[in-house]
């Protein structure tokens, strides 16, 4: 009964209420759709490397070593000798190594060297290979592999001639031996999308004529020259293991980290990954705590919109008082009047939420390679639409109150 | 050449040699143990390193009857798991490997073990005390090496490890965990308020 009175109630006031609704479901939508965006962010990042067990670098800290080796970002403080990395390669727990090689770019990209294992083991998302679409895979030593993102911006296709550059932002070119795109890697989302894969010997043949850092002048070793030579390198950058059983990855990370030749240290992608998003995790705090502002905000709203609709309601009020309902009913009335709105609200909100990542997730992942997954509200996300609808019954407790109090007096005294 | 230059070539040239010292500590933090936890086709495996500061109130070596016993007995209690560790009942664990030491000095040298028969339900247990000669007087510390081994009936029901040990040893503030398991890695930071880690 009083539940079809606060039905036919909010139907008499359409107007208004729709638009408190509208507000609390953009409310709810955003709060909502801000949570997906931090979850999606996090799995995202977390996706970015899989199935490595450990990275082996110079021995720097944890989320420095993930940040060059994995994301590019920033610069190895040292290498690693060729000597010790094939001393972890030999050791009996490792069942793969990738080496890779950091320090050179092509335009606003780096150059990564490393070999075509790296193509067989690096995994994204939850075990998902690279796919070359496009082309092949490094088998020329000229021959270089790049990303999407790569791909998009210079406009580059298979076949295109690619002159590497020196270090990361110099005016020095590697242009007496050019590369040629050998193939495409698919949109990943993850760092190798920016990125120019060539092979580990390739960093080195470029190198020949170079010492410490510049090139020698007027020397110029022919190409078919450098094809013959040995050009094992004498460093890498950085080193991708997998090891055969995962009770053996502590026993290993122990082992290279007290290396005694050479300062080196290996971290668990995933944890590295933890510690990263720990000190980006603030930021995730704050965007929480702004959308939930703006949910205070809609129901501080519609809190106000009946505290005005009570001046309109005075003589219906008294008119429920006079024909016998009790202040508790009316008090239930406005409490039940408010609960539907932010109900229907929330369930408006979840429809806006949803179409909103029907359409934007195809967007949203070519774009910044961010995959927001569209799943059934979580247990977390339903407590939240609880929340609301019992935030907005507890705040239309203060005009109901008020209502409980006057409804008799107010409303049939005559004022002049 | 007369050999006397040879002599001295040979000196000069073994002595950058001989000269090569590695000299490094590794980080040591009282109050905090260190735990990796390994979680692969129902086997897991549980290091622990704890200070000695933490554990028995003493870094120096054991050299009274009192100090040895407290060493002893703090092996004794990491060679009951349950009272260190606890592990999902739903799980079916049973113990399948123990080790505990307590490792002085600051040169790490190398425990490997392995061959452990993970088939018998007997338990195999160990306790030592490894005391090594001093290499250096300056910057000793000692720590407690544990290691446990289970196997477990169902893989899935191994959700995550509680920690008894801060019952165990009221000295010991924190425990920095790593672990890996099926569905990747991750770290926890443990105190005695919170002394249980869940696999994400």
């Amino acid at each position: 009964m009083i539940l079809r009175l606060a039905f036919g109630s909010l139907l008499a006031r359409a107007l208004t209420v729709s638009m408190t609704v509208l507000a609390i479901a953009l409310s709810v939508a955003l709060f909502l759709g801000v949570e997906k965006v931090r979850t999606g962010a996090k799995a995202s990042f977390a996706d970015t490397i899989s199935g490595t067990d450990l990275i082996v670098g110079p021995r720097s800290g944890s989320v420095q070593l993930l940040l060059y080796s994995v994301f590019r970002i920033g610069n190895a403080t040292n290498n690693v000798t060729w000597q010790s990395y094939q001393d972890i390669a030999n050791r009996p727990e490792v069942d793969w190594i990738v080496p890779i090689s950091l320090g050179d770019s092509h335009r606003q990209f780096r150059v990564m060297g490393t070999t075509q294992a790296f193509f067989e083991h690096y995994k994204y998302r939850g075990g998902r290979s690279l796919e070359i679409g496009d082309g092949h895979g490094l088998n020329d030593l000229y021959d270089a592999v790049i990303g999407a993102e790569v791909a998009a911006t210079l406009d580059y296709a298979v076949g295109a001639p690619i002159v590497v550059s020196h270090g990361l932002a110099s005016f020095t070119h590697h242009d007496d031996q050019p590369f040629r795109v050998a193939g495409i890697v698919d949109r990943t989302g993850t760092p190798v999308d920016r990125t120019v894969i060539v092979s580990l010997e390739a960093i080195e043949a470029i190198h020949v004529d170079w010492q410490s850092g510049a090139q020698i002048p007027g020397q110029s070793t022919p190409v078919e020259q450098i094809r013959q030579m040995d050009l094992s390198p004498s460093a890498v950058t950085a080193a991708l293991v997998g090891v055969k059983s995962r009770l053996q990855i502590f026993g290993l990370q122990r082992w290279i980290n007290t290396y005694p030749e050479e300062p080196l240290l290996a971290v668990l992608p995933g944890v590295a990954l933890q510690e990263l998003w720990q000190i980006v995790g603030v930021a995730e705090t704050a965007l929480i705590g702004v959308s939930a502002m703006v949910v205070v905000t809609a129901l501080l709203g519609m809190m106000a919109m009946i505290f005005s609709s009570l001046n309109e309601r005075r003589r219906e009020m008294a008119i429920w008082r006079a024909m016998g309902a009790r202040p508790s009913t009316i008090l239930g009335l406005l409490v039940l009047e408010a609960a539907l709105m932010a109900a229907l609200g929330a369930l408006l909100g979840l429809a806006l939420l949803y179409t909103g990542l029907a359409l934007a997730q195809p967007v949203v992942d070519s774009a910044f390679g961010l995959w927001l997954p569209i799943a059934p509200p979580t247990g977390r996300e339903l407590a939240t639409l609880a929340g609301v609808i019992g935030a907005a019954a507890l705040v239309s407790l203060f005009p109901a109150l008020r209502a409980y109090r006057l409804s008799l007096s107010d409303g049939m005294m005559v004022r002049i | 050449m007369k050999p006397i230059y040879l002599a001295l070539a040979t000196t000069t040239l073994a002595t950058p040699a001989l000269a090569q010292d590695t000299r490094e500590l590794d980080a040591h933090v009282h109050g905090v143990s260190t735990v990796e936890i390994a979680v692969e086709h129902g086997a897991i495996e549980i290091n622990i390193l704890s200070p000695g500061m933490d554990i028995v109130g003493f870094e120096h070596e054991a050299s009274s009857a009192e100090d040895k016993e407290a060493v002893a007995a703090a092996i004794r209690q990491f060679l009951t798991p349950e009272e260190i560790v606890s592990l999902p009942e739903g799980a079916g664990c049973r113990l399948t490997e123990v080790l505990a030491h307590l490792h002085t000095g600051d040169h790490d040298d190398e425990h490997m073990h392995e061959g452990d028969d993970h088939t018998h339900d007997d338990d195999h247990a160990e306790g030592e005390e490894h005391d090594h000669e001093d290499h250096a007087d300056e910057a000793r510390h000692s720590e407690f090496h544990v290691t446990y081994g289970f196997a477990c009936d169902d893989e899935d029901a191994l959700t995550g490890v509680g920690f008894p040990f801060f019952e165990q040893f009221p000295n010991a503030e924190e425990i920095e965990v790593q672990y890996v398991t099926e569905t990747g890695a991750g770290t926890a930071e443990l105190t005695p308020d919170a002394a249980k880690v869940s696999f994400e």
